[in-house]
């Protein structure tokens, strides 16, 4: 089920910004229309970009906002996980809850 | 009178139905017209049934007056080929379109209905006459689906050849297949919207609306998405089944392999008076997940008030006290389990906050009714005053809150009875920054049924909201099939229609 949906409707999570236009509905309560344009707005892409897993591809790759290892595609050598919600609180603007508690907890300065 | 015309049910004058009618006759007066008309139906009905050839006549009378026969006669029309040089059957309107000399009867007349139609209602009549009623206080709009009978748009032929109307592959709510022809699923569209407005007090879906759900719901394509462009977020709850690896892992794959916009973390007892017991546990699985994970993750559980009822619970048991007429104890044996429910919740939202986690979810608030809706909204509104920047998401048990207390208001509203416009509105007021409506699916209807249903009673969310609304759509809501299995046909086209109808913010 969860597939026919993401199929049917999702954006498609981290392989396009999908994961990114979520933040800002959690976080910040945008609705959809308006959390899209502040991401493709801070991503500097179209709108049309945020859900093409071509275009997000490269995007997150030169942000370092994290990617989808595919079998032997892998990104041992860029941001993924902790590292890339880093650089995706700084891309958008926005804080999170992780990565300001792994900050504080490793004394690392803002 | 004539014995011809004595025998005749009905007559348009160049066409006749005729052959023996039941006993006894149908005298031509006033409540014979009504008679004639509904043997009409049943005349022509049972000989479509038995020579498998559909025709449909229609015999229009207006109330409270009874027109004359000849106006009866007038606008009766028998499905079927037009004779060369005819025009096909114009849409037929209610009578004061008519140009006979009677026509001016009608105007004093109520509301111009279907007669007859009435003696082919339920499941069995629909499917002989493929039409929908009308309800009675509405002007006499005939459907789509009797003008496509009477104008053999697709269907009609004489016995001498040509196609019924054919069947197409749909489901019911309970993922079962069923094959429905193009006007039976319109029709389930329109039934399933009125009930979804009379319950809800929500205005029906338009003529576009109901069109558009027929495109999809007709379509005889394996699956159905949303145009490219309208792709909305995909708030998941209760990522996996916890049959392989680790609930971490779970997460992992909800993130990289089914495309989760956001996932969440869970406990198999999925309440948050469980949550507490094994705390510690869970608060250690949070922080590990969220190094790994990149999606925004959120610790989800339900209220679960009736979780603080006895035996389970310290409170005395509001659903035997009910029954018993103990109406006062039972309410205030449901405040004061709130009260309890409230500051669990609040104490797993603390440790799960310092643990990382990028908000919580209130999955099925409102379940145990409008005590277990209101702890809800009262644990939303102190985190919300203790975490500005968290993300709060309340996701309803179902589209009307029971009344299991009845009194109970958040912020002087009341909280029973409230549909989702209302449900909306207090947790905004709460400080929730997403709501999850869910409309239940009737399992013995069709998906179309469902959905359209769905559509009219969340619709009036939409111009409200200024959170995002993000509707529950997993098993037995949102039109999706009540199944182990749900069918990603049914799955794929309850997903699309949502979106396309409701321009919802995610589901």
């Amino acid at each position: 089920m969860a597939s026919a949906h993401a199929l049917a409707s999702g954006m498609g999570g981290m392989r396009t910004a999908g994961d990114l236009v979520a933040r800002l509905q959690i976080t910040r309560g945008m609705r959809l229309t308006q959390a899209k344009e502040y991401v493709a707005g801070k991503l500097g892409c179209s709108l049309r970009d945020l859900a093409d897993p071509v275009a997000m591809h490269e995007i997150r790759g030169e942000l370092g906002l994290g990617r989808i290892p595919v079998q032997d595609l892998t990104y041992a050598n860029e941001p993924g996980g902790l590292e890339a919600k880093f650089h995706i609180a700084d891309v958008l603007g926005v804080p999170i809850n992780s990565v300001e508690r792994f900050r504080r907890r490793a004394g690392i300065d803002g | 009178m004539q014995a011809r015309a004595q025998r005749e049910t009905a007559s348009t004058g160049a066409n006749a139905f005729s052959g023996t009618p039941p006993t006894p006759m149908p005298t031509l007066a006033c409540t014979g017209m009504r008679a004639t008309a509904m043997q009409s139906f049943m005349k022509v009905s049972a000989r479509a049934l038995f020579q498998v050839t559909v025709r449909l006549v229609l015999a229009f009378t207006a109330d409270p007056k009874t027109v004359a026969p000849a106006c009866c006669a007038t606008l009766s029309r028998p499905a079927g080929r037009p004779e060369p040089g005819e025009a096909r059957a114009p849409a037929l309107e209610p009578p004061v379109r008519t140009e006979h000399q009677l026509a001016r009867h009608a105007d004093h007349d109520a509301h111009a209905r279907v007669r007859g139609a009435q003696a082919l209602d339920g499941e069995q009549g629909r499917k002989e006459v493929g039409a929908a009623l009308t309800p009675r206080e509405r002007p006499a709009r005939i459907p789509s689906v009797l003008v496509s009978c009477l104008t053999n748009t697709s269907h009609r032929s004489p016995p001498s050849g040509g196609a019924m109307e054919r069947r197409i592959a749909t489901r019911l709510g309970d993922g079962s297949f069923i094959e429905m022809t193009r006007s039976e699923i319109e029709a389930d569209l329109v039934a399933g919207s009125e009930l979804g407005a009379r319950r809800s007090k929500a205005p029906l879906l338009g003529d576009h609306e109901i069109a558009h759900l027929l495109d999809i719901f007709a379509s005889e394509a394996k699956f159905s998405a949303v145009d490219m462009g309208d792709e909305v977020v995909l708030s998941f709850d209760g990522c996996g089944n916890a049959d392989a690896g680790t609930p971490v892992s779970d997460l992992i794959v909800y993130q990289n392999h089914h495309g989760a916009d956001s996932v969440e973390l869970w406990h198999h007892d999925y309440s948050y008076k469980a949550v507490k017991t094994v705390l510690s546990f869970e608060t250690q699985a949070m922080k590990d997940a969220q190094m790994m994970v990149v999606a925004p993750l959120n610790y989800g559980a339900m209220p679960d008030l009736g979780r603080y009822s006895m035996p389970d619970g310290p409170c005395p048991n509001w659903s035997e006290l009910l029954p018993l007429g103990r109406i006062a104890e039972a309410r205030a044996s449901q405040v004061e389990a709130g009260v309890y429910a409230t500051r669990d919740m609040v104490h797993v939202a603390e440790a799960m906050l310092e643990a990382g986690a990028d908000g919580l979810d209130f999955d099925t608030s409102g379940a145990a009714g409008d005590g277990d809706l209101l702890a809800t909204l009262n644990a939303v509104r102190q985190i919300r005053a203790a975490w500005p920047d968290a993300g709060i998401e309340v996701g309803m048990a179902g589209e009307c809150v029971l009344g299991m207390h009845g009194e109970l208001e958040f912020e002087g509203r009341r909280l029973a009875g409230m549909w989702p416009r209302d449900q909306l509105a207090v947790a905004t007021a709460a400080g929730a920054t997403i709501f999850g409506p869910a409309v239940n699916v009737n399992t013995t209807k069709s998906v179309a049924w469902n959905v359209a249903r769905a559509c009219t009673i969340v619709k009036p969310c939409m111009a409200a909201a200024t959170i995002p609304v993000h509707m529950n759509v997993g098993m037995g809501v949102g039109g999706v099939p009540m199944s182990a299995y749900p069918p990603a046909d049914a799955t794929a086209r309850a997903s699309r229609a949502l979106v396309d109808i409701l321009k919802l913010d995610g589901l």
